[in-house]
């Protein structure tokens, strides 16, 4: 085939040479407009004094913009040359002024002006000083700053979430594929899943031997639920054509569950993982801020109590990074996994 | 045509739906039919006479009321990779390739191993080389009719049921995949039942053609089209026998 050996050809020729080329007049201007914004956000803050609270003296804040400035002029002059990297960058330029405008404003507002009222709002430089603290104490095991909760949040979740999957597979998929489970299991799902998670804590923390298993329970029931819904609705829904065809074929049930009916249903088990992981982030704060003692979720409960505002801002940034990280994950594997479809869900 | 020792036999066979309101809805009523082993059978009737029902029921998809339908002696009560069926419409799994779609009932089987080289053989002879690796949304309606074929195909099955499989081909393909059915047939000698709503078809495939009555379907004719292979399609000998079938599809008619 003529064309399959012309694509080839291109193939053989690409080299990093062919990714480089000069980036014009107007990309160039896109390309330098955030580094103008962020050097300005490092200028005002090195310009004017802290002036609340009196004497604070700033850390963190300017050497994260330095960072923010280093990081980015090296992508710039990456983009100036590379084209691949310069479409990527660009595609960021009118999100990172902004981002850095409002911080530059935000900044101003609270340290260098008190305009806001603190300390329920925090300047930067005291969110990003709450990263490092050590909530909770030595006596606690707590190190290496928010992360180590960070850490704690994260391994429950996972925990939580992979039991929730598992049942939710297996549930969603009996309740979906045989009438017997639909009549007895569907009434279960009925009444125990629209319960929110705050509701069973306090019943799970004195059922459970400990109580982490309780919050791992708790976990997983609001991963276990969207998922077996959305399952087992998707299974009533695949086409009879798509199984008679297998069955023609001489496929067993367990091979057309395997490879006819998950196949078909992938677009709702995601949709119910993506449900499931967004209910689970609400259950594992409730869980933290009442059963164990460590975790995001616990230290913005405990912060909330000492009134230190801006831990928990920083607890909150750090979770929504968890939170976006973990989402991006999923719908990236969402993506990979749905090649065939022509439209899935965009993140 | 050889004639070996599987028979496909139903006799006074009827189905009927329950409508939601109860009331019956007649399919096919008191159907006989006699098959053996390297025949090709070919079905042709009016729309709604009953033929896809009756397919499904040779495939062991659903039951009917009344009447037998045995396999070598044996009443047919659940599906078999020895009974292919080529559906009405394609409906290919759009989360697998060509090529995994074709291989799919080797796989389910445990025969893909031994059986691989037959996957790009049948895909070849389908015409559809160089598309192993589209998805079904890639491919245009007639290459997913092949498609589906060549998925039944693959296995070769003991019994091949085809519903208007080659309606979605322009004249061309549909006449070089008749070959490749006629060879196959040759080689394999299956049991062959083919719905057709066209009649050169009919004529220009089978050993025998079963006209069907408007609904509820039964016999009204049962013609055999006693022509060598290969055969001419506008030799007078075959222009008679289109009248033939014709003549018997009008009678029901008028
Ligand atoms: N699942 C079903 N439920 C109710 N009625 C049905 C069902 N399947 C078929 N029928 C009815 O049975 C009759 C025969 O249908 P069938 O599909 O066998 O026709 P056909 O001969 O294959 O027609 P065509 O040539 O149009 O494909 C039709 O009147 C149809 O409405
Ligand atoms: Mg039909």
């Amino acid at each position: 085939m003529p064309l399959a050996s012309q694509n080839e050809r291109t193939q053989d020729q690409r080299t990093i040479f062919q990714y480089v080329q000069f980036a014009n007049g107007k990309e160039v201007l896109k390309l330098a407009a955030p580094l103008v914004v962020i050097a300005l956000a490092f200028i005002q803050d090195a310009a004017m004094p802290a002036v609340y609270p009196e004497g604070y003296v700033e850390a963190r804040y300017p050497a994260f913009l330095m960072i923010s400035l280093v990081v980015y002029l090296l992508f710039a002059a990456l983009s100036v040359w590379f084209k691949p990297v310069r479409a990527k960058v660009i595609h960021f330029w009118g999100l990172l002024i902004v981002a850095y405008g409002l911080l530059m404003a935000y900044n101003y507002n609270t340290v260098k002006t008190g305009n806001l009222l603190l300390p329920v709002m925090p300047s930067p430089d005291a969110i990003l000083n709450g990263f490092f603290e050590d909530v909770g104490g030595a006596a606690s095991g707590a190190t290496g700053g928010l992360f180590f909760h960070f850490m704690g949040s994260f391994s429950l979740l996972l925990q939580g979430v992979a039991l929730g999957f598992v049942a939710g597979m297996i549930y969603g998929t009996l309740m979906g594929y045989s009438r017997f489970w639909n009549y007895w299991l569907q009434p279960i799902i009925k009444i125990i899943g629209p319960v929110p998670s705050t509701a069973w804590m306090a019943i799970a923390m004195v059922l459970a031997p400990s109580s982490h298993t309780a919050s791992v329970f708790l976990v997983s029931l609001t991963t276990w639920f969207p998922l077996s819904v959305n399952l087992s609705g998707g299974i009533r829904g695949v086409p009879k054509a798509f199984i008679e065809r297998a069955e023609t074929m001489g496929a067993s049930p367990f091979y057309i569950i395997r490879h006819v009916i998950y196949p078909a249903v992938l677009p709702n088990i995601f949709t119910g993982l993506f449900m499931g992981l967004c209910f689970s982030l609400t259950a594992l704060v409730t869980a933290e801020a009442l059963g164990v003692e460590a975790g995001l979720g616990w230290v913005i409960n405990h912060a909330q109590g000492w009134n230190e505002f801006d831990l928990i801002f920083s607890s909150v940034i750090v979770f929504i990074l968890m939170a976006f990280v973990l989402l991006t994950i999923l719908f990236k594997v969402q993506k990979h996994c749905m090649k065939w479809s022509k439209g899935a869900i965009q993140w | 045509m050889v004639a070996g020792n599987h028979q496909l036999i139903a006799a006074h066979v009827s189905r009927w739906f329950t409508g939601e309101d109860g009331v019956k809805l007649l399919a096919l009523d008191d159907f006989n039919l006699e098959v053996n082993q390297g025949e090709v059978v070919a079905l042709i009737g009016p729309s709604g006479c009953g033929k896809s029902t009756f397919l499904r029921l040779v495939a062991g998809l659903d039951e009917m009321q009344e009447g037998t339908l045995t396999y070598d002696g044996d009443p047919i009560t659940a599906p078999s990779p020895n009974r292919g069926f080529v559906f009405q419409q394609a409906n290919l799994y759009p989360w697998l390739t060509v090529e995994k779609i074709v291989a799919f009932g080797l796989k389910a089987n445990n025969e893909y191993q031994e059986k691989k080289l037959r996957v790009q053989e049948m895909i070849d002879l389908m015409g559809l080389s160089g598309f192993e690796k589209s998805y079904p949304h890639q491919i245009s309606g007639g290459m997913a009719a092949r498609v589906a074929i060549a998925q039944t195909l693959v296995m070769d099955p003991e019994v091949i049921l085809l519903d208007e499989p080659l309606s979605a081909l322009d004249a061309f393909t549909r006449a070089v995949i008749q070959d490749e059915i006629l060879k196959m047939v040759d080689r394999f000698h299956p049991i062959v039942l083919l719905v057709t709503h066209d009649i050169e078809e009919a004529v220009y495939l089978s050993d025998r053609v079963i006209v069907l009555s408007p609904r509820p379907g039964t016999n009204i004719a049962d013609i055999p089209v006693d022509l060598p292979h290969p055969r001419d399609r506008i030799s007078p000998e075959f222009i008679a026998k289109r009248h033939e079938v014709l003549d018997a599809l009008n009678f029901e008619e008028a």
